[in-house]
This record gives C-alpha cells, sequence and structure tokens, in this order.
C-alpha cells in the first residue's frame, strides 16, 4: 500500500483525511451513535416541543388554575412514599440480614415480590378493599351497627392514599438496597461497635445505618422517580400529580404542547432523582465490593421478639402483596361468569411487548458493546439512554402525539403502534442496557483483543464471541423488557389505535369505569408476568457467587 | 519457512500532547525473546499495542521482514497482522473449552486439521487430559499454557507478552515460564517479553530493552546491560549496585576507599563516579585497602555484608560467611567487570 514514487502531497493528505473520516464513522461508531439519537428522540422532540410551541392559552389557564395544585399533590405524595418506605423497608432489610426468626430466608425473597404489580394494579384493589361498599367497611358497618356516615375511615382516594399505594408497590426498591448495603457491611465492623460498648440498638442507628444510608437513599431515589412517573394509580385514585397534569393536558385541554412544556417541570424532578441515585450508588461501589448475602453470623432472636419479627415481615408482604393480589383473585374468581372476553387482550399486549423487546434490544446491544469496547462517546450515550428511564411514559408519548397530530396525513393504526413502539425503546432501554453490560463485563477487554490478535475482525467477534458469552445476560434483558413494556400505560393509553386495546388499558378502563371486579382479571395477568422478572432477580441475588470467577 | 525479524523504526504514541511512547526503534530478530525491562508507566504496554495493532502510532514504523505493519500511510488492522498475544489475565473465552480456545485462531484449515492442530498443541503445553475443561475449571498454570498454546498455534509471525506471568504464585511460575518460552524458541519467531522483573529478564531473554518515560534507554544483552549500563536507573533496574565517589590520577587510574580500578572506558577529570555490583567488591588479604565489616546478613542462597572504609558504606556478598565476623577490619579489592563508570548527572543521587 505504499504510494508510488511522485504522489504529490495533497493526495497524501486527502487520503490521510479520508482514512480519519473511515475510522471515526466506524460501524462501531456509528451504530451506536444512531440508537442513541433514536432513544434521544421522543425525549428531545417532547421538550423541544414543551419550550417552543407549549406556551399558548391552554398553558396560561393550567398555571392559573392547576399548576399550584399538581405540584402540592406530587410533594404530599412522594413525602408519603418516603417516610412509608424507609419506615417499612429498612427495618425488614435490618431483620433479614441481622437475625434470625421463623420464615426469615422466606421473607428474603418474597418481600421483594410487590415490584412484580405495578401501582395502578394495587390502587384498583386497595380502592375496592377500602372503600364505602369494599369488604373491610362493609364489616365495620355490620359490627356496629353505624352507618356509612357515622365513624371515619381513612379515605383511599386521597393523596395519602395514593403514597400508601405506591409506596406499598414501590418499597422493596428500598429494600433490596438497604439489604445489600446490610449484608456486605463487615461483620468487623459490627463487632468494633459492640466492643467499645454499643447495644445492638446502637449498632443499628450509629454504625449499621449511617453506613448504608448511601445505599438507602439510592433506593429511595428510584422509588420517587417511579412515583413521580407513575400516572395509573394518582389517576384512578383522583390524585392530581404533575404526571396527571401531563396527561389532562392532552386528554381535556387537547394541546399536547402545554402538557410537553409542563411536564419540562416533572422531567426536571425525575431526572434529578435518577441523578441522585447514579451519584450515591457511585459512592456506594468501593463499600460493598463483595456482594453477596454471605453474613457472618446472625443472632437468633428470644422468642417473643422472633414473633414479632415475623410479624413484622409478613404484614409488610401482606401489604404489599398478598392481600392486594388475594382481593383481585377472589374478585376475578367472583366475575367469571360475566367476565369480558380476554383473549384479544392478551394478543395484543404480547404481540406489542415482543415487537417491541426485540426492538428496545436491538437498540440496546450496540450501546452496550460500544461501552464495553470503550469508543468514544460511549458513556455520553448510556447517560442520554439512561436519560429515557427517567422520563414519565406520559411525557415521551406527548412528542408522538404532537407529531401524529400534525401531521397532514390522517394516521393510520399501525403508525401510532410504530411510534410506541419507538416510545417502549427511549423508555426501557436502559434497563435493558444493564443486565447486557454486565455479562459483558464478565469478560475483560482483553478477551477481545485476544480474539483480534488471532485473526477475528469485528463480526466474528461478535458472533464467535462476544454474543455468546452475554446470550444468559440478553435473556435477562428480554424477559426485563417485555414485562416492563407489558406493564406499561400511559404511553400506551394515548398512543394506542381505537380498539387496539392492551391488558393495562383495558384494566384502567375497566377500574375508571367502576367495573373493577372487570379490571381485576388483566390486572391479575400483568402481575403473574410481573412476577416472573421478579423471581429471576431474587434468585440471583440469592445465588450471586459467580460461578464462572477464574482460579 | 523463513521467519522474520520485527522491526521497529521511530514509534511515537502521544496522550494529550505527551509522548507515551518517544522514538522507540527496536529489532527483535526471530527466534530470540526480546525483554522490555521497566517501571509501570513506563510505556511498555503502549507499545506493546503498538505492535499488536491495537493503536495506531502517531509517527514511526513497524514492519516484520519487508512487509510494513503501520506507517504513516498504512494500518494493518490487529486482526491482519497475525501477531500472537499472551495476556496477564489469560484472556480466554469464557465460553469455549481449552481446546476450543486454541482452535480459535485457526480459521484458515479445515475443521478436522484444525482440531487436530488444536489437540497437538494441547499437547506440547501439557494439557491434553483438559482438552474439554472449560477455563473456569482450569487451575492459573493451566489457563496460562492454554492461552500460550492459543497464541501459537495459528503460526502467528511473532509473539508479544505482556507481564504474562505475574498472575501465577511463584511455585508455578518457573514451570509455565520455562514451557512457554521453550515452546516460543522452537517456533523461531520474534518474541517480545514485557515484565518488570529484572530477574525474570535476564534468565529468559537474549536481548534486555530498558524502557523509562516512553524511551528506550538501553538495548543489549542481558549481561552487557548489568555490566555496562548507560546511566544509574538503568543499573538500578537490572540490580542493586553501590555508587562510590572515586579521584582519577594523571594515568586513567581511579582510586576509591575500597580500591584501585582502572575503568573499562577512559575517564577524565579529578573524581568520577563509580557503580559497582555488590559481587564487584571481593575479599582479598592481599590488599593494602581495608574495610570494617558492619554487618553480616543471609540473603538467599548468599551473605549479604556492609562494610565501610573511609566513611563510605558499600554493600557486597559473599557464597560463604567462614572467617568474617562483624567488625572484624579485611582487606578488599574492586574487580573492574562488575564496575562501571556513570555519566556525571548521576551526581545528582
Amino acid at each position: 500500500m505504499t504510494a508510488p514514487a511522485g504522489t504529490d502531497f495533497s493526495r497524501g493528505a486527502r487520503g490521510h483525511l479520508i482514512s480519519y473520516a473511515k475510522r471515526a464513522l466506524s460501524a462501531g461508531v456509528l451504530l451506536p451513535l444512531l440508537a442513541t439519537a433514536i432513544i434521544a428522540a421522543p425525549v428531545v422532540s417532547t421538550l423541544w416541543i414543551g419550550l417552543i410551541e407549549g406556551g399558548g392559552a391552554t398553558w396560561t389557564h393550567i398555571t392559573q388554575t392547576f399548576l399550584f395544585r399538581y405540584v402540592i399533590d406530587t410533594m404530599i405524595v412522594l413525602s408519603t412514599v418516603t417516610v412509608l418506605s424507609l419506615s417499612l423497608a429498612v427495618p425488614a432489610a435490618w431483620l433479614v440480614t441481622q437475625y434470625e426468626f421463623p420464615g426469615r430466608s422466606v421473607f428474603g425473597w418474597c418481600l421483594i415480590l410487590p415490584l412484580a404489580a405495578p401501582g395502578y394494579v394495587l390502587a384498583f384493589s386497595y380502592a375496592d378493599l377500602l372503600g364505602v361498599s369494599g369488604p373491610i367497611q362493609a364489616f365495620i358497618r355490620d359490627m356496629t351497627g353505624l352507618s356509612a356516615r357515622d365513624y371515619w375511615f381513612p379515605n383511599i382516594y386521597s393523596r395519602i392514599g395514593c403514597g400508601f399505594v405506591l409506596a406499598a408497590s414501590l418499597y422493596p426498591y428500598v429494600f433490596l438496597t438497604a439489604r445489600a448495603a446490610f449484608a456486605t457491611q463487615s461483620s468487623g465492623l459490627l463487632n468494633a461497635a459492640r466492643c467499645l460498648g454499643a447495644s445492638p440498638t446502637g449498632c443499628f442507628w450509629r454504625v449499621a445505618l449511617p453506613s448504608a444510608r448511601p445505599a438507602i437513599l439510592a433506593g429511595l431515589s428510584l422509588a420517587l422517580m417511579e412515583s413521580a412517573a407513575d400516572f395509573g394509580a394518582a389517576d384512578f385514585l383522583g390524585v392530581q400529580t404533575l404526571t396527571v397534569g401531563v396527561f389532562r393536558a392532552w386528554s381535556s385541554f387537547a394541546d399536547p404542547a402545554a402538557g410537553a412544556r409542563l411536564s419540562i417541570l416533572l422531567v426536571f424532578v425525575t431526572g434529578w432523582l435518577l441523578w441522585a441515585e447514579r451519584h450515591l450508588r457511585r459512592r456506594q461501589g468501593f463499600a460493598s465490593r463483595d456482594g453477596g448475602f454471605a453474613t457472618s453470623t446472625r443472632t437468633v432472636l428470644p422468642p417473643t421478639q422472633s414473633a414479632l419479627a415475623s410479624l413484622f415481615c409478613l404484614a409488610l408482604f401482606s401489604i404489599g402483596f398478598a392481600i392486594p393480589v388475594a382481593h383481585l383473585v377472589h374478585l376475578a374468581i367472583d366475575a367469571r361468569s360475566s367476565a369480558p372476553p380476554i383473549l384479544d387482550l392478551v394478543r395484543n399486549t404480547f404481540l406489542l411487548a415482543a415487537v417491541g423487546t426485540v426492538a428496545a434490544l436491538a437498540i440496546c446491544l450496540p450501546i452496550a458493546l460500544a461501552a464495553h469496547r470503550s469508543r468514544p462517546l460511549a458513556q455520553w450515550m448510556r447517560l442520554i439512554a439512561s436519560s429515557g428511564y427517567a422520563i414519565p411514559g406520559a411525557v415521551l408519548a406527548l412528542g408522538g402525539m404532537y407529531a401524529l397530530s400534525n401531521l397532514p396525513i390522517s394516521f393510520s393504526g399501525s403508525l401510532a403502534l410504530a411510534i410506541l413502539v419507538l416510545i417502549y425503546v427511549s423508555r426501557f432501554s436502559a434497563a435493558g442496557i444493564s443486565p447486557v453490560e454486565a455479562a459483558l463485563g464478565r469478560v475483560p477487554p482483553s478477551v477481545s483483543l485476544a480474539a483480534r490478535s488471532l485473526g477475528a475482525g469485528p463480526f466474528r467477534r461478535l458472533y464467535a464471541v462476544e454474543l455468546p458469552v452475554i446470550t444468559p445476560g440478553l435473556a435477562v434483558a428480554a424477559l426485563i423488557l417485555f414485562v416492563e413494556i407489558l406493564k406499561e400505560l400511559p404511553a400506551t393509553l394515548m398512543l394506542r389505535p381505537f380498539n387496539w386495546d392492551t391488558l393495562a388499558v383495558k384494566a384502567y378502563a375497566y377500574a375508571s369505569d367502576e367495573r373493577l371486579e372487570a379490571a381485576a382479571l388483566p390486572s391479575l395477568m400483568i402481575t403473574l408476568c410481573g412476577l416472573l422478572p421478579v423471581l429471576l432477580l431474587s434468585w440471583r441475588l440469592s445465588h450471586s457467587g459467580n460461578p464462572r470467577t477464574t482460579n | 519457512m523463513t521467519k522474520h525479524p520485527l522491526t521497529l523504526s521511530g514509534l511515537v504514541r502521544t496522550y494529550g500532547g505527551t509522548d507515551v511512547v518517544s522514538d522507540v526503534s527496536l529489532v527483535l530478530a526471530p527466534g530470540e525473546v526480546t525483554a522490555l525491562l521497566g517501571p509501570s508507566g513506563a510505556g511498555k504496554s503502549t507499545l506493546l499495542r503498538l505492535l499488536a495493532g491495537l493503536e495506531r502510532p502517531d509517527a514511526g514504523t513497524l514492519r516484520s521482514g519487508d512487509t510494513i505493519l503501520s506507517s504513516s500511510d498504512t494500518m494493518v488492522p490487529a486482526e491482519k497482522r497475525r501477531i500472537g498475544l499472551i495476556f496477564q489475565d489469560f484472556a480466554l473465552f469464557p465460553h469455549l473449552t481449552a481446546l476450543e480456545n486454541v482452535k480459535f485462531g485457526l480459521t484458515n484449515r479445515r475443521s478436522n486439521e484444525a482440531s487436530q492442530t488444536a489437540s497437538d498443541w494441547l499437547d506440547r503445553v501439557g494439557l491434553s487430559k483438559r482438552a474439554h475443561a472449560y477455563p473456569h475449571e482450569l487451575s492459573g498454570g493451566e489457563q496460562q499454557r492454554v492461552a500460550i498454546a492459543r497464541a501459537l498455534a495459528p503460526d502467528p509471525v511473532a509473539i508479544l507478552m505482556d507481564e504474562p506471568f505475574s498472575g501465577l504464585d511463584p511455585a508455578l511460575r518457573d514451570d509455565v515460564r520455562g514451557l512457554a518460552l521453550r515452546q516460543i524458541r522452537e517456533t523461531n519467531i520474534p518474541a517480545l517479553l514485557v515484565t518488570h522483573d529484572a530477574d525474570e529478564a535476564m534468565l529468559f531473554a537474549d536481548q534486555i530493552a530498558v524502557m523509562r518515560a516512553g524511551k528506550i534507554r538501553q538495548t543489549g544483552a542481558p549481561d552487557e546491560v548489568y555490566r555496562r549500563p548507560n546511566d544509574a536507573e538503568t543499573a538500578a533496574a537490572l540490580g542493586a549496585f553501590n555508587l562510590i565517589r572515586g579521584q582519577v590520577d594523571a594515568s586513567g587510574h581511579v582510586s576509591t576507599p575500597f580500591g584501585e580500578i582502572t575503568p573499562h572506558q577512559p575517564v577524565i577529570g579529578p573524581s568520577v563516579l563509580l557503580g559497582v555490583r555488590p559481587e564487584g567488591i571481593q575479599l582479598s588479604t592481599a590488599s593494602s585497602v581495608k574495610a570494617t565489616i558492619k554487618s553480616v546478613r543471609r540473603q538467599g542462597p548468599l551473605w549479604r555484608l556492609i562494610i565501610a572504609s573511609g566513611g563510605v558504606e558499600a554493600t557486597m556478598v559473599l557464597s560463604t560467611q567462614t572467617g568474617v565476623t562483624i567488625g572484624d577490619t579485611v582487606g578488599v579489592a574492586l574487580d573492574p567487570d562488575h564496575t562501571f563508570v556513570l555519566p556525571p548527572a548521576a551526581d545528582i543521587s
């Protein structure tokens, strides 16, 4: 390839430039860039529309009438979630890691199960359970002979009620991070505290809790981010959070641009929470190097305390999972003769989730690989991908709605579905990237270099080395993505074509029409699917010793 | 098939304005092992990445025989260079068995032929019984032997080793190292061994290139670099030495508190700095130069003495402690073969 004698300088320089451009724009850089752009598109377009077009009459109306209410409701819901999830999940995590009591190992995994049911499913169940005509109030009236007006009963259709429902479904985030932090705290630390005269309670308050604080707050940030992004539970319970406001701007005012402007505020909140979570987790990074749950020895509690510990964990599990799910089962069985057909819903849901999963995986893969091969910009691509995760589905859907409503042609259903898939990709790709990256992380970069030195080009490296190595990670990613998409409500509700309902959409529609018995079956099916990744997660955590460690 | 040398001329690699590899020229002869010796941060691993084709040099040329591997207008990608690599962390493919790992690079042959070659190689490194084991089932030494077979099986034009033995425990290291270097010599290709272990470099290399701050400071046979280092840092990289000032007389003799010598190279000036290896100071009953013994300690197979003369202390080694007692005064002499003249810059130390 040496240049023949007499080649002029400019040609050499041009060749240089071309070879530089070729390297800079090689598939290894271009594909992940394209993937990142696809993820960022709905985010950017919504925010852009909000900034440029969102300032019309509707916006003025919203700021003058509703905005204060949206902010206050959001704050009250988030505060309730904070207080409840901290006061329930942290003690449970401490009990499970430090003490031995009946059912401890079972609680270790079943306290995570509430993650399986989306907040709106719990809201449907609790609304029926605790409502005026629900079994509990009916029982009180039967016992006391009072009428509904004569006694006070907590109202689930309230901001605190919404916070309670969201805390019941999201406390496992705090439980998981707190448990991991407590379990990996060196027992030497606690022993040292004991030797210095601290009581077990003192150990908890003075040593264990402060050193686990970053992890606990990281879990809390995640729970709060999901709470702020929740649409189904808040809307159903009549709470006007910012997310509900964003949805209303579209559904009531038919002004997606105003909604988009409102969502800038919401994105500021969720984005800050996601940043806080990442930041806290990084600080935690060094403290818990060994991972795993091989805690030294657990203290065996005396009978009374042991019973209290079991009871506490049982209560937590019942509130988050057992009671609402059992009630839904009860409702579904009661309504089995009059239940509307569900087969179409299942088909639509699975089809949409499958297409969304494949699309999201195709987007995740180049970004995870680019990060693994430490390509330039890979860190930025990951950051952008995770920004999609911080943005509520309702917000992302607004960009899609706006695009559709401004198209000169009247859009067909399949175009709306394609945009919906794009929104899923944007929202959930981050959830798929991490398992793929984790799988890639098991292979040091030198493995890829070894393949190169043995003559393997980029394509062969991908199919002969990297893909086989990440297959388990891809499977996990696919499962997580599938279930996240299946549970997604607001974006699907806004963008699905007419008469193209999914389980989540129909459950929400039945519940909004106060046909909770009809909502029970689709809600249960969503929860059942949601159990799969949660059980997998819990299995992986309890078997966290990596079987393929060297030496 | 004739094997070609790997020729580096003027290689430069710059990160953010600093030369990590600065004007490196070196010839790696076929069938010889060249040790690239230097502290961490010297640029050894970067140089290795340039040779492997994992990074592009900012200037300079790399040739295998007459074939240009990289130059200002050519860059053969790593996967086309046929340069074998052996890593410190072994870098075995976790999803492939030992045999499949070795077979990975044998793509230009028919499958059964490739399998045969791969199992021959496993045999050569003594692992034919573990052919179907996965990397996580192999011990560290076994993993490294698979890595060696994998790198050599595709008949590479050169082999590069990045601290390949430092991950192994010392008992295992000698075995695996001996086996690896024997196999490499048999293939008769140029080999580069990146290491920070001077003993390893001297024991196994035919040529040592001492690298520091991105530059090759000295290249030569181990004995030559050890006994005739260019400067104090290179001398220290190869092993301990005494820094002793001597007075130069009119005829070029140098007298020191531990004896007189005529250096192997002419010296000028009223005084000169000498480097003296511990074995360069010898006991001599005939010598009129006397030193006092300050301490006697065992150091592995040898005895290490600290002696003092004229207010200067020096370290020497003996194979026996018979007749040596702390506080004794003994006659000493310098061995010119283990004494070298240091450039004036060493004055600062």
